[in-house]
């Protein structure tokens, strides 16, 4: 892979993607509530992934991610089929992020991903670089972070993003460069400590 | 203002971001999640009357007056 931002995401991409999703809702939808584990299981990862980084917690990720697809499932029959299934997704997740942010107060956990080589010295040290990042993060505005969180740990473009997110690209665009700023300065003067 | 040409420069920061990583849901979380919509799918969805056994949609009781 290149030095393009990281995604984490498998296949060949979201468009694709979106053809099987809309079989699978179609199945959902006939009745077959089954169907619907081939939309978790694609999802479940990146699902999981922008949940704890959006809210730093193990379990208050669960928690949103599986509230988002359970969400969803609710919520098929208003999905329209004339626009791409997984921003109408992402939004039910994203949105269940800021909701459950408004109700609770941050808490910033250690990392509980370890698989990093090296001695442990450095294993420590890499620990303690991600802690602040993801601490800076927390401390960015909601309209920050997200914007953050969509473009570095999901495929999606900045029109994609702007689907999500309900503003326009541009807004995208402009967030982003004002959250990479923040964010910098977070980092760099140690206020997210 | 960032563009699409800039995401091949990654910067510090990028990587400082990337390294936060993917984060693997529990074990059993695909599981669990279909095993609850299971439950919802079961459930009788609002309105909707199930004859001849159960409570009636207060909109239908109200009819009745």
């Amino acid at each position: 892979m290149n030095q393009r931002v990281a995604n984490f995401s498998s296949g060949p991409g979201y468009l694709a993607q979106d053809a099987e999703d809309r079989v699978a809702v179609a199945r959902c939808l006939a009745g077959e509530t089954a169907a619907f584990e081939a939309i978790v299981t694609r999802y479940e990862r990146v699902f999981f992934t922008v949940a704890m980084r959006m809210l730093g917690d193990y379990d208050a990720a669960r928690d949103a991610a599986q509230d988002a697809f359970i969400s969803a499932y609710r919520r098929l029959d208003t999905y329209d089929p004339g626009r791409p299934f997984f921003s109408w997704l992402y939004r039910i997740l994203v949105n269940g992020c800021l909701n459950d942010r408004r109700d609770r107060r941050v808490h910033v956990p250690l990392s509980p991903e370890l698989a990093m080589a090296g001695s442990p010295a450095d294993l420590v040290e890499a620990n303690e670089r991600r802690r602040r990042v993801q601490r800076a993060l927390l401390e960015l505005a909601v309209e920050y972070r997200q914007v953050i969180v969509l473009r570095h740990f999901t495929e999606l473009s900045y029109e994609q993003i702007a689907d999500v997110v309900g503003v326009p690209a541009k807004t995208v665009k402009s967030r982003l460069h004002t959250a990479r700023e923040r964010l910098q300065v977070l980092l760099s003067t140690g206020e997210s400590r | 203002m960032m563009d699409d040409t800039d995401r091949d420069e990654a910067t510090s920061l990028d990587k400082a971001i990337e390294e936060l990583g993917p984060v693997d849901p529990p074990q059993g979380f695909s599981r669990q999640v279909m095993a609850k919509i299971s439950l919802e799918a079961a459930r009788p969805r609002p309105g909707v009357i199930r004859l001849g056994r159960g409570r009636q949609s207060g909109a239908d009781h109200g009819r009745r007056g």
